[in-house]
């Protein structure tokens, strides 16, 4: 994990979550193990908002650049309850 | 005895007088437009950030005594590290900020010094009370103490840095604030990929619209598999219709361009993500001719014969050239780095301490 957080920290399940990234511009998120890739922008800030996390408690999911060698890093979703 | 006291006092005078200078100027009580990693802090990276004369008037005839870099002021706590640094200062050298060189030794001239080197403590930095509250506390920037003043003359001022973390001590995110513009590109997406991707990722061609303006380092993005070679075809055209490529035996791929420029590489597949992706970079000079200006781009990969396009790009330059005095260039996370990407219009928000 390398200049990537979270906020809430970590994220829960059914909240919204916001991904500060350390630049602007096309990130994409992946829920390890399924495949699943979306594409999603960073602001100037370096902030990305999700409504709601993308999966469900317990899920694990890798933010990156996809430079290479890419800034990545990961998170977990907690579960509400 | 008098004159003796006299004589000390007024050679002393001129060395007690200190001062700082802030840039930019306004960054208190705002939080700059952007952030960014500081070389070393979280990962292996080298640095130069260059900062304008124009905005380092009061510090000209004098020696700079500390630097320091102001946290983000994103709604984060930020975890202590340490890092082994290496800094350089050089002045002159690069004769107008918003045309640095992506070679980091190309920025530097001879008269170069290497004014610190040594482990730095990343503070442990609360959350923000709010994001525009940030100062140069001792838990909100990361500060360098020269061990010798470095006289500060005039000319673009180019703050050289490389380290990574102290095995052990490396935080996770300690973002530094940074200051743009906010001046973009746009992209827009057009015609049909042959390039499978996933669901949710509906272009196999991307670009980072802050970067596509004049000055810039514009980075794009292509997704194919691993080991396919990769090429990003650059047009100042695009085809009235694009050529379906079934006789080369790739139906139902299109080219959608006349390249002008073809840049070559290997898609990587990422460690742990489903994608495999090719970058490209390339460097947009800081004219005029370049504002507003608009290209076209896709990708082509190549294995064993077979070949796959992406969707075709049109991309539209930023409408203006650099306002802020400054230039950010700035390597991927490795050792050794010799070049970087530059951010044009930018300059890290810091407080310069001087006598």
């Amino acid at each position: 994990m390398s200049d990537i957080t979270t906020e809430p920290d970590p994220p829960v399940e059914g909240q919204t979550i916001v991904i500060t990234v350390p630049h602007a511009g096309p990130w994409f998120i992946a829920r390890d193990g399924s495949g699943e890739v979306t594409e999603v922008t960073a602001n100037d800030r370096g902030e990305i908002e999700l409504p709601a996390p993308p999966g469900r408690g317990g899920d694990t999911f890798t933010v990156t650049d996809y430079r290479d060698p890419a800034t990545d890093g990961n998170f977990s979703i907690q579960s509400q309850t | 005895m008098p004159y003796r006291v006299l004589t000390c006092a007024l050679l002393l005078l001129p060395l007690a007088a200190q001062g700082s200078v802030l840039v930019p100027r306004d960054a208190l009580g705002r939080d700059g437009r952007g952030l960014g990693p500081l070389a070393g802090a979280t990962s292996p990276r080298r640095q130069q950030f260059l900062i304008g004369e124009g905005l380092l008037v009061a510090l000209r005839g004098h020696g700079i005594l500390r630097i320091s870099f102001r946290r983000d002021g994103q709604p984060s706590s930020l975890a202590s590290g340490k890092t082994i640094i290496t800094v350089k200062l050089d002045q002159q050298t690069v004769q107008d900020p918003w045309r640095p060189s992506t070679t980091f030794q190309e920025n530097l001239g001879p008269s170069a010094a290497t004014v610190f080197q040594g482990e730095i403590v990343l503070p442990t930095s609360p959350r923000p009370a709010h994001r525009d509250s940030v100062g140069f506390g001792s838990s909100e920037a990361i500060s360098i103490d020269l061990p010798q003043p470095y006289l500060y003359l005039g000319g673009t001022l180019c703050i050289d840095v490389e380290g990574e973390p102290v095995q052990g001590f490396a935080t996770r995110a300690w973002p530094i604030d940074i200051d743009r513009d906010g001046a973009r590109g746009v992209i827009t997406t057009e015609g049909r990929s042959c390039v499978v991707t996933p669901e949710r990722v509906t272009r196999s061609i991307t670009a980072d619209p802050v970067a596509l303006r004049p000055g810039a380092t514009a980075r794009f993005v292509g997704f194919g598999a691993g080991g396919e070679l990769a090429g990003l075809l650059l047009a100042s055209q695009k085809l009235p219709s694009p050529i379906d490529l079934g006789f080369l035996g790739a139906p139902g791929c299109e080219l959608g361009v006349v390249p002008i420029l073809e840049m070559w590489s290997t898609a990587t597949a990422h460690r742990r993500g489903p994608l495999a992706a090719a970058n490209a970079y390339l460097s947009v000079p800081h004219a005029a001719q370049f504002v507003s200006a608009r290209l076209h781009a896709q990708w082509l990969f190549v294995q064993g014969g077979a070949i796959r396009t992406t969707q075709t790009m049109t991309l539209d330059l930023a409408p203006v050239l650099a306002s802020i005095d400054g230039a950010i260039v700035t390597s991927l996370p490795q050792r050794g780095a010799s070049s970087g990407e530059i951010q044009v219009s930018a300059v890290p928000v810091v407080r310069i301490d001087w006598q």
